[in-house]
């Protein structure tokens, strides 16, 4: 006996309808959550941290071409005295346009996974997407509830599955909440000690957290991915 | 009209399986797989798995390992049909929900460890397993070295009165029924979520198996449908994969199975292309209420379930009324051409059927046709079961008592045909194949108002010697291909098989499944 497999034949024009609803992409979530304490405004960190986000987005663009099946939709959140929505509608990265940050204030970061963690409730996610990426940038120690608010997080189903890197500006971070905030030490926090390793670092998680999550793989695999792809720090010059 | 209970459904089964958009582009392989089995003249018996090899450099080889999942799910689930079909439901609850897994996981172990015995891991695919995921990747692949093919596995076995499903992982199993009501008969994992998965390369995957049993009316429902999850994944909400279920149903009854079949390959490259980018493997176990021509009208809603109309209700009784009519037909063909082919079975039977899946009673269940597949030009479409009973084809045209010997220069195949009467042109196809299923040679002739076309006299024609049953006998030589090695596998000894299709006019073609060539 033989049995039939019909693996990779040459397909036929269709000449019947097409069976099934609508067909979609799968979305990818992209969350910036910025750090826009008080402590930013110093030595130009503010301003680079909009610099390094604005250039990024061709990075955006071009790891959502390079990803035809996924949806890139971007959003940010800023966190100082509570958290906001900076770009609270999700906006495909063709359309990305990118309104500066401004610093002031404490570093609630709890209040910043708190709100990430009601956008990730399904709905109104849906209910098949790849995995969200998060990405958190900080300069500093949170000053509210951070075990609190990563619970709150790890409620949700996309939380916990989204791909969450950090990354860590200056040299008064504490490394282990980050470290935390991730899940995983397969994936480190990126450190960045000025203006110029700042830029690169952010063009870098903005690119491998987009392809890392396209990845049709477990989110365990991607974070290897990602800091397969991550780059060694590079740059002596110590500025923060 | 519902099946009855103790009334068997014949089953039919068809499936593709392609290449993710995303592979394509980034020159991957399919990592999926696809195996059907349909013992047409067995029974109610039939068999369809899909798989899906994780993606990820450190499942380098889960193309091979997918490829296990659906050989171990074929062997190990056929090997138990007697024993699942005879067993008590608790029994075989028991049996699906425990035994099954860890023999499939067992037998999917030996077979990856053999291979990689056979096929140590190389230079190369550590050097990019570490560049694409880093030494940590490497040293869990060193450890485990079976993560490498780490797969999915959804199977189906259908049995006399009984239907199996297993699962394990992501995708999906659909139930439908005959009035397109679309049902997940496998209860969810609640840890499938994003591209996470349960797998057979994960220990313990004997435990993250989904197996069920169903028994009764929930074992017979027109269309069982499993998919990799590239395919619902293509889709803007489960709620437009779910539609999947009424609409391939629609399909089969307004386009025939072997329609259907043909246009797999491109319905499944659109959804991948415009979805999810996967590849996408999709089987479809195609019970008779799923082909009913009568039928064929009918676009079902997946929420008008029970509510069938009166005109729905008319046309099942008369298409019960035909069945009975055509089953007790063939019961006396059954009878009249088992007696005048007893030596040959006999011995084919001695030959061939050990190993075979037997019935309770131990006796040989026969060889199991399988369809052919659309590639390189063979025809396609459903088994059905011919050598012995006769299948009510679609519409009017069946195809029956169909046999072939070795003569001088090639292969008589002998059949009794009965044309459509809305169509006047059918043409009757025969093809040899070898051991394996590959087409060796193939011959037809046309038919037209139940009369042959004589400019097919001397490709095939017709004999009237034998007409004490009724319909048309063909017959068609199907001559010895010049080449050596496929002529070599034309002779009796080297067991070549045949198949006989029936096409008239627009309706879907009919067809016999492999069967052997008889001295």
């Amino acid at each position: 006996m033989s049995d039939a497999t019909q693996t990779d034949a040459q397909a036929e024009p269709l000449t019947m309808p097409r069976p099934g609803g609508l067909l979609a992409r799968r979305e990818l979530h992209f969350i910036w959550l910025l750090d826009v304490s008080g402590s930013m405004n110093a030595e130009g960190k503010i301003q680079a941290l909009n610099v390094a986000i604005r250039e990024s987005i061709p990075q955006l663009q071009a790891a959502a071409r390079d990803n035809p099946n996924v949806d890139v939709l971007v959003r940010a959140i800023v966190f100082a005295d509570g958290a906001r929505w900076h770009l609270e509608k999700p906006t495909p990265v063709a359309d990305l346009r990118w309104t500066d940050v401004v610093a002031g204030g404490h570093t609630d970061m709890a209040a910043a996974l708190r709100l990430v963690a009601q956008a990730l409730k399904v709905p109104p996610m849906p209910e098949r997407a790849v995995s969200p990426v998060l990405v958190l940038v900080t300069d500093g120690h949170h000053t509210d509830d951070f075990q609190a608010g990563l619970g709150e997080l790890m409620a949700e189903r996309w939380g916990r599955e989204a791909l969450r890197m950090a990354v860590a500006i200056g040299r008064d971070v504490h490394l282990a909440t980050l470290q935390d905030f991730i899940g995983d030490d397969a994936l480190r926090p990126i450190q960045a000690h000025n203006p110029e390793a700042l830029l690169q670092k952010i063009r870098w998680v903005s690119r491998s957290g987009i392809e890392s999550a396209s990845q049709l793989t477990d989110q365990a695999q991607q974070r290897h991915i990602a800091q397969a792809s991550a780059r060694a720090d590079d740059g002596d010059l110590v500025e923060w | 009209m519902v099946p009855q209970r103790g009334q068997e459904l014949c089953w039919a089964a068809i499936g593709s399986s392609v290449r993710g958009a995303s592979h394509v582009r980034e020159d991957l392989p399919n990592q999926d797989a696809l195996l059907l089995a349909v013992p047409g003249d067995a029974g109610p018996l039939a068999f369809a798995a899909v798989a899906d090899g994780h993606g990820g450099a450190r499942h380098f080889r889960s193309a091979d390992g997918s490829r296990m999942a659906v050989a171990a799910a074929r062997e190990l689930m056929l090997d138990s049909a007697t024993a699942l079909a005879a067993a008590p439901p608790s029994q075989r609850a028991q049996l699906v929900a425990v035994d099954l897994p860890v023999r499939i996981v067992g037998r999917w172990v030996e077979l990856a460890r053999e291979h990689l015995a056979a096929h140590p891991i190389t230079s190369d695919e550590w050097a990019r397993l570490g560049a694409s995921e880093g030494d940590e990747s490497v040293a869990l692949v060193r450890a485990d070295p079976l993560l490498a093919y780490g797969a999915t596995l959804l199977a189906a076995l259908a049995l006399p009165g009984s239907l199996v499903l297993c699962q394990l992982g992501d995708g999906d199993v659909l139930l439908v029924a005959a009035d397109g009501a679309t049902t997940r008969p496998v209860p969810r994992d609640e840890r499938l979520a994003g591209n996470f998965t349960t797998s057979l390369c994960r220990a313990g995957a004997e435990g993250d198996f989904r197996c069920v049993a169903l028994d009764g009316a929930a074992a017979r429902p027109a269309l069982v449908l499993l998919s990799t999850d590239g395919y619902a994944n293509s889709f803007r909400t489960d709620a437009d994969y779910l539609k999947v279920g009424s609409d391939f149903l629609a399909l089969l009854r307004n386009h025939g199975t072997a329609s259907v079949s043909k246009q797999l390959p491109g319905i499944l490259e659109h959804a991948s292309k415009h979805g999810s980018g996967d590849d996408i493997t999709l089987a479809l176990m195609v019970g008779e209420l799923a082909t009913d021509a009568a039928l064929a009208p009918v676009l079902p809603q997946p929420d008008t379930a029970d509510t069938a109309t009166p005109a729905l209700e008319a046309a099942r009784q008369q298409i019960a009324r035909q069945r009975a009519w055509i089953i007790a037909l063939s019961l006396a063909l059954l009878v009249s051409l088992l007696w005048t082919q007893r030596e040959h079975l006999a011995s084919v039977w001695a030959r061939g059927g050990h190993g075979l899946p037997r019935e309770a009673s131990g006796k040989p269940l026969g060889p199991l046709p399988t369809l052919v597949p659309a590639a390189e030009g063979r025809d396609t479409g459903l088994a059905v079961p011919a050598a012995a009973a006769s299948q009510p084809a679609i519409g009017q045209a069946s195809l029956e008592a169909v046999r072939a010997a070795p003569v001088q220069g090639g292969i008589e195949v002998h059949a009794r045909i009965q044309p459509t009467a809305t169509a006047d042109l059918c043409t009757v196809r025969a093809t040899v194949h070898d051991a394996a299923g590959h087409e060796l040679a193939r011959q037809s002739t046309q038919l037209k108002a139940g009369k042959p076309l004589d400019k097919g006299a001397a490709l095939g024609g017709i004999k009237e010697d034998s007409a004490e049953l009724p319909g048309q006998p063909v017959m068609l030589l199907v001559a010895t291909p010049k080449d050596a090695a496929k002529a070599k596998a034309m002779r009796v000894a080297a067991h070549p098989q045949f198949a006989v299709q029936l096409e008239c006019g627009a309706q879907p073609p009919v067809h016999s499944g492999l069967l052997p060539v008889l001295e």
